[in-house]
């Protein structure tokens, strides 16, 4: 089939257009030169997301960096989708993490075989500690209490964690600190799910983050131990876990990392903005709003800080608890069981297993066509709305359309819809397409 | 409650773009409202917090509404939401009856909003404490009860479904496993780390699985509407009841946290079908499905906003992004909302309201207009669904592992088709496989290893014997209908 020369007019347009992209090449002496991209290993709306943005926003309002902050959200597994994306990138600045004290727990608790050594760590920003706390009408006047009830009787006391996050390492640092204290622990889950299950009396402790703690301070949860080195000033009641003798401090940070070989120009600079942002009014209010400390780690005070939190974690083994039932081999044997009545019944010849017809070349033709257009983008580089021009009418034609008219009208149609998505998927909405 | 959106032009118009705005994405294969708000969230910074929220909340109801126009016309559910729509309202727009079974969807939805609306300003407070009572074994038991329930409604055989759920279960299961913390069935690929996601496998099992299956050259005969698309009053009377109870279902477990919409027109379809009459026309265009669905995961939202303004606990995925959005503008979320913020609590709660009403009339002027999707030709349509899957799939978490995924899983769909193994209890066990692991393995925790307390705790007892109850009559009235079928 000869395609009109309108076709070839579009594509033109296209090629042109998509390549107007930056060339400029990265110089030691400038940086940046393009805009920066921060993965977020989480997805938005939480806790790192949103410190995140509050950092962009203040960082473009105050003009601190000619180039953009652009925030990628890359969530899954604990934080470690992200990570390991950021340590796989070209090491030229140009793409950042931002991860708090996950780094350290995805590895200790066995998830990944890397933790902060495979990065550069750039700057700790922004501190919270763990709040521990019990239902409000609970015995327990202190965290004293609590441990000596657990060390009475091993194996009562309900302790609600997050498995392999920041809580469970809380709780098994609160045993070793209390001697011979052992806890019954639960992984009861997140923020919301681990209160619920407080107040339901489904749990008798457990920890939360500060901001969580703020939120759920009235509706029926009472803090017993701040897990820091100082009582928090706005929360002048709680007493902190050293005070009653016990080494527990379990901060939460906000780190920022680049890849291992970054140029000392790029590290340096991206932590001088970030210092400079956590001096402005707005950032030391959004975190005031949320009782957080305004900390900043850089440098030699940074390594210094990471080694120190790095040894907390190296000594806490987390007995992951015996005897949980393993669903995989039971449901391979229903599926096997199953498929294989239903086979059974199908060669008997007594239900007709087949449902209407599937034009089957047409289907492989299609999924070819698409298995191209994926390709090509995540391969052969090639760019969206260039690639998704040259899709939409190619399955157009697999799905019919023999027209000259219907096939240009589809190429039009292609190049619209992939700018327009474009547009609003990369300058609206900051997705990172190719 | 009621009139704070009226108070200010600008939050008016919030109100209705952010509604159109929902049913537009909420309609579109591939594209989810959570997706929609979470990507819109930046959006909002420029706003006050009253305006961000009024926008938020008006772009979750358009959206939980708008999957149900693709999911009877195209049987794509265009959210999560809607695929138990499909089941009869598919039909009835086979058999001719698009506009009505549109017409009866949106204003069960309507419906569904407004009584939710109700329970969210009156008594959000008493229920949401309530909540508490069920911990990690009324949980496991309710999703077992959900399992049981979606094997027993969908489809003609019983095996088929059961394998169909086993599938969705086992495909549930690579990632990081609950209990231990540990990788499994991941074959050493990093990008498996986390699993399947739920939105590249919803859209490729329902949505490129009809690109891929459909045949060339084919346009739609059906899906022409015909008749009227408002339903009189008169004719509402018949389904009060069954609005009534699906509404409540949907505001019961739309409070509880982690479980979504899905799973409220699920348990209020499967209620609505034992209940019935004529429960042998249920999956074949039966009015009172589209209405027990559609109303029940409408209500969900109001339902799932209940915790969150009362207690600032997120009830369901996109409320734990609005809670995002109180942070980023300064509000703190909790019991104290009420007391500290009483302009805000009163803003989304008429949001929710004026954004229900704003959906009901946008669908209804453009539903006739919109069910002309139906009738595009299909080599028009197809190359345009199959784009945003791709690009739908690709902005969840900005890689191209999610988009094999939904590939592969597209390919799956047409398999499944082919050997008749209904699609429903696949997704349903799907997404609620994390959801009843994490609550088994913390049960298990708690008690020590010990099974018992799955049947001495009384909500745990309860959710299972009304699980048995509705499965049996379930296959009570299948044998009644045809004895001679398997």
């Amino acid at each position: 089939m000869r395609l009109p020369k309108s076709v070839f007019s579009i594509v033109a347009i296209a090629l042109v257009l998509t390549s107007c992209d930056d060339g400029r090449e990265v110089s030691e002496e400038v940086f940046p030169r393009k805009p920066i991209k921060v993965v977020v290993p989480f997805g938005p709306g939480g806790d790192s997301d949103t410190f995140a943005r509050i950092m962009q926003k203040t960082i473009r309002d105050h003009e601190l960096l000619p180039e953009p902050l652009v925030i990628l959200n890359v969530p899954g597994a604990g934080g470690t989708i992200g990570s390991r994306r950021v340590r796989d990138t070209a090491p030229d600045g140009y793409t950042i993490l931002n991860l708090h004290e996950g780094i350290l727990t995805s590895k200790y608790a066995g998830r990944v075989s890397y933790g902060p050594e495979a990065f550069r760590p750039i700057a700790g920003t922004a501190m919270s500690n763990l709040v521990i706390c019990v239902r409000k009408d609970s015995p327990f006047e202190n965290l004293r209490d609590v441990l000596e009830a657990a060390a009475e009787k091993p194996d009562a006391i309900l302790f609600g964690m997050a498995q392999g996050t920041p809580t469970h390492f809380a709780g098994r640092r609160l045993e070793k600190a209390g001697g011979e204290v052992r806890f019954r622990m639960v992984a009861s889950g997140g923020g919301a799910k681990r209160r619920n299950d407080l107040v339901g009396e489904h749990v008798d402790v457990t920890p939360f983050s500060l901001s969580e703690y703020m939120g759920f301070e009235e509706s029926g949860v009472r803090a017993v131990a701040y897990l820091a080195a100082e009582r928090h000033p706005e929360l002048p009641e709680v007493p902190t876990a050293r005070e009653l003798g016990y080494e527990v401090v379990m901060p939460h940070v906000h780190y920022w990392w680049a890849p291992k070989s970054t140029p000392d120009a790029a590290v340096e600079k991206i932590a001088d903005v970030l210092e400079a942002a956590m001096k402005t009014d707005y950032l030391r209010g959004k975190l005031a709003e949320t009782k957080t400390e305004p900390l900043f780690l850089r440098g030699a005070a940074l390594e210094k800080h990471l080694a120190e939190r790095e040894g907390e974690f190296q000594d806490i083994a987390l007995v992951s608890y015996e005897g949980l039932p393993d669903p995989v081999m039971p449901m391979l044997v229903i599926v096997v069981v199953l498929g294989g009545v239903i086979a059974f019944r199908w060669f008997k010849g007594r239900v007709s297993s087949v449902n209407t017809p599937v034009v089957w070349h047409h289907g492989a033709l299609s999924c070819l066509v698409l298995t191209l257009y994926v390709i090509s983008m995540q391969v052969a580089g090639v760019s969206y709305i260039f690639a998704t021009m040259a899709f939409i009418p190619a399955l157009a034609f697999v799905g019919g359309a023999r027209s000259k008219r219907s096939i240009v009208t589809m190429a039009v149609l292609g190049m619209v819809l992939a700018s327009a998505c474009f547009f609003i998927f990369t300058k609206v909405l900051v997705i990172d397409l190719p | 409650m009621i009139l704070e959106v009226l108070s200010s032009p600008s939050l008016v118009f919030l109100v209705l773009l952010g509604t159109a705005l929902g049913i537009t994405v909420g309609a579109i294969p591939g594209l989810t409202g959570a997706m929609l708000i979470s990507l819109s969230l930046p959006l909002t910074f420029g706003m006050d917090g009253q305006s961000a929220l009024a926008f938020l909340v008006a772009m979750y109801v358009g959206s939980v509404s708008g999957g149900l126009i693709t999911a009877t016309l195209l049987r794509m559910p265009g959210t999560p939401a809607s695929i138990i729509t499909t089941l009869d309202g598919y039909p009835m727009a086979q058999s001719g009856r698009a506009g009505r079974a549109l017409g009866l969807g949106i204003g069960a939805s309507f419906i569904g909003g407004i009584l939710s609306w109700i329970a969210l300003a009156l008594v959000a407070k008493p229920i949401a404490e309530l909540s508490t009572v069920l911990g990690p074994w009324e949980f496991f038991a309710l999703v077992l009860m959900s399992l049981v329930l979606v094997v027993g409604v969908s489809g003609k055989s019983l095996t088929r479904g059961a394998l169909s759920c086993a599938l969705g279960i086992l495909c549930a299961l690579p990632g990081t496993a609950p209990g231990s913390g540990e990788l499994r069935l991941t074959f050493g690929f990093s990008a498996m780390d986390d699993g399947f996601k739920l939105l590249p496998v919803l859209i490729g099992l329902f949505a490129l699985s009809r690109v891929i299956a459909t045949p060339p050259q084919s346009a739609s005969e059906q899906g022409k509407v015909e008749g009227r698309i408002v339903i009189k009053l008169r004719e509402w009377k018949t389904h009060w009841l069954n609005l009534l109870r699906s509404s409540t279902i949907g505001t019961g477990v739309g409070i509880l946290p982690g479980i979504g919409a899905n799973i409220g027109s699920l348990i209020a379809y499967s209620t609505s079908r034992a209940t019935s009459k004529t429960p042998e026309k249920f999956g074949t265009g039966c009015e009172e499905g589209v209405v027990a669905s559609e109303s029940a995961n409408n209500a969900t939202v109001g339902g799932a906003l209940v915790p969150l303004i009362a207690l600032g606990i997120p009830g369901s995925v996109i409320d734990a992004i609005l809670l995002g959005a109180f942070v980023i503008h300064g509000l703190q979320p909790g019991p104290m909302l009420f007391a500290n913020e009483p302009k805000i609590v009163g803003t989304i709660i008429s949001s929710y309201l004026w954004a229900n009403i704003a959906m009901v009339i946008l669908m209804l002027m453009s539903a006739r207009w919109i069910s002309k999707l139906a009738r595009i030709k299909h080599h028009i349509l197809i190359p345009i669904v199959a784009a945003f899957c791709v690009l739908g799939s690709y902005s969840l978490a900005n890689r191209f592992f999610d988009v094999w995924v939904m590939i592969g899983f597209g390919i799956a769909g047409c398999l499944l088709e082919r050997w008749r193994i209904p699609l429903a209890p696949f997704v349903i066990g799907f997404v609620l496989t994390p959801l009843g692991e994490d609550s088994m393995v913390a049960a298990l925790m708690s008690s020590g290893g010990g099974w018992a307390p799955l049947f001495t705790r009384p909500m745990s007892l309860c959710f299972l014997v009304l699980a048995a109850i509705l499965l049996f009559w379930s296959l009570r009235q299948r044998r009644a209908i045809s004895p001679q079928s398997e």
